[in-house]
């Protein structure tokens, strides 16, 4: 058995006084990892520890079977990354084609037919050539993230990191997104992030939620829904027991959390068990303070 | 508009293989371009690897973006044009930057040329050689680096060796000043060799920046180097009493010295800069 792409080993990071990883364990091969967590839960220090961006304080990295620390090591890293920052920035200066060029180049595609042959490809797979001669600094929010993931596409790379790559995504532009991303993941390696549920269930067959600097769950979409398996139900009114309640379209209450006697419990959702989840471990969390 | 008659296969073959002369061949391409079976017949005629070919450099010539002015500038003289792109995106040699540098040049420069003969000329030209010396140091500050290149977080992940992008920014960069400043020179020819003795000043303090930042941030070296560089040169004035001691040949050979040092250490210490945030 193939070793996996990423294995991430008792990851530790802090920023000063703040701990942003707390010995993080967790490993991901081909296909779609998903990054759940609230923000602060420390997905973008683990995405840009992955990206070689990052270096971390204690606990072992490794990376399409290399250590990152190393500096030969790194640059084979880099020569089999993409990467997609969680707020990329851009020369704003540069069109859409000139920017994507411009990493290219970073890349070390040198040959310029090739290289424009390559930006093309990239820009037209995000559904961008007809903006290609456009200013980055005239391209909506949306448009901009999508020239973000055409640079981290070029050179089909082994290893993809993609830190909120749906944030500012229109449903339509989602949908391709997930086309392009899926297409890509039968044989190389997908980690992303995301605050979207609909997201990891549409994409991820596997999901690492995240709080507190370390891993809190661990698995395939199906046991995170299972984790609110019999416990969410509707009611009238928002329930006593119930962790979360809100108020749905059709007027009835949605309730997650231990359900009383009798219950109307109805078929959870990837989303209630990721509430469930960090919902529960914060209520735990205050209530040891 | 209906077409009224089609071209023979001979002719087709002819033009598919370049060997019709001009006229016929514009004649053919006219014609084709209303007639969609000569087009399907000209097809077979093609080899379709040429067809490729020849449509990528279509695509190429009419796709290709045109590139900025600097851009330009530095493939006219000669550069490649991914190193082109490269410097395009040099903050330190945008357009503004550029001009703003030559303006604030040529007006210090200019200025020691109309008090010349008077008793400001001298404060006049000290100005001129401590800012010479001093512009390329700040655009190495902003050539590279994190908060200054807006792209860093992505080139960094990127294989391309940082130490090299910087070098080959930091040298465009200090070609600039160079250019602008010997061109500052030509204001005040009078003053013989004095008016480029900022030349040697200037490489040292740039190697000097780049040396310093294979172990902090260039911004950082950059202004502890700058502000280096102007108490030294109004110390060494007001320890000596003479204006110019920063120019004259004891202080030159300290600067030859800050090269060879600092390109020892660059030499040395220039796999830190392929670290980014693993150091």
């Amino acid at each position: 058995m193939s070793l996996p792409t990423v294995q991430v080993t008792g990851v530790e990071k802090s920023f000063l006084r703040t701990r942003a990883l707390n010995g993080v364990t967790f490993d991901a091969g081909a296909g779609i990892t998903g990054l759940l967590g609230p923000n602060g839960a420390g997905k973008t220090t683990l995405l840009r520890m992955i990206a070689t961006v990052l270096a971390p304080d204690a606990g072992d990295l490794r990376l399409l079977g290399w250590n990152p620390g190393k500096a030969d090591e790194r640059l084979s890293i880099r020569r089999r990354l993409g990467y997609m920052p969680q707020e990329p920035g851009f020369h704003r200066s540069f069109t859409a084609f000139e920017f994507v060029d411009y990493v290219a180049i970073l890349k070390e595609m040198v040959e310029r037919r090739a290289r424009h042959e390559e930006v093309r490809r990239v820009l037209s797979l995000v559904g961008l050539e007809a903006q290609s001669g456009r200013k980055i600094r005239a391209l909506s929010g949306g448009m901009r993230r999508r020239v973000a993931l055409a640079q981290a596409l070029l050179g089909d790379p082994d290893l993809l990191v993609l830190d909120e790559p749906t944030a500012g995504l229109d449903p339509e532009q989602r949908l391709r997104f997930r086309e392009i991303v899926s297409e890509r993941s039968a044989d190389r390696t997908v980690v992303l992030s995301t605050h979207q549920t609909e997201d990891v269930a549409a994409l991820c067959p596997r999901v690492v939620v995240m709080l507190d600097g370390r891993e809190l769950f661990d698995g395939t979409p199906a046991e995170l829904i299972d984790v609110a398996r019999g416990r969410v139900w509707l009611a009238g009114e928002r329930a006593a027991g119930a962790h979360l309640s809100w108020r749905t379209g059709d007027g009835r209450h949605r309730n997650i959390g231990d359900a009383p006697e009798g219950a109307d419990l109805v078929e959870p959702s990837l989303e209630d068990g990721y509430l469930l989840l960090v919902g529960r471990r914060a209520l735990e969390e205050e209530e040891a303070a | 508009m209906t077409t009224t008659w089609h071209a023979d296969e001979t002719l087709l073959a002819g033009y598919a293989d370049g060997a019709i002369d001009d006229a016929r061949a514009s004649s053919l391409e006219a014609h084709l371009l209303a007639c969609a079976p000569c087009r399907a017949a000209l097809s077979t005629h093609a080899d379709p690897a040429a067809l490729t070919r020849m449509w990528a450099e279509v695509t190429e010539g009419v796709d290709a973006p045109r590139p900025g002015v600097i851009e330009r500038a530095l493939r006219a003289v000669g550069v490649p044009d991914h190193a082109a792109r490269l410097l395009s995106a040099t903050p330190s040699l945008r357009l503004s930057w550029l001009i703003a540098e030559a303006i604030a040049l040529g007006q210090s420069a200019g200025h020691a040329n109309v008090v010349h003969g008077g008793p400001r000329e001298d404060v006049a030209m000290f100005g001129f050689l401590v800012l010479a010396a001093l512009l390329p140091v700040l655009g190495v500050a902003f050539a590279y680096g994190p908060g200054v290149d807006p792209a860093y977080e992505m080139g960094i992940a990127a294989p391309m060796r940082s130490g090299r992008l910087l070098l080959i920014r930091a040298v465009a960069v200090l070609g600039a000043s160079i250019l602008f400043a010997g061109l500052g020179a030509l204001a005040v020819p009078w003053r013989g060799w004095e008016a480029v003795a900022w030349l040697l000043p200037s490489l040292g303090l740039t190697l000097a920046t780049l040396a310093l930042s294979t172990a902090i941030r260039p911004r950082v070296a950059a202004s502890a180097v700058a502000t280096g560089w102007v108490v030294f040169a109004i110390a060494l004035q007001m320890g000596s009493g003479d204006r110019f001691a920063a120019f004259r040949s004891g202080a030159q050979l300290v600067f030859v010295t800050v090269i060879v040092v600092s390109a020892w250490v660059l030499a040395r210490r220039r796999e830190t800069f392929e670290e980014g945030a693993f150091r």
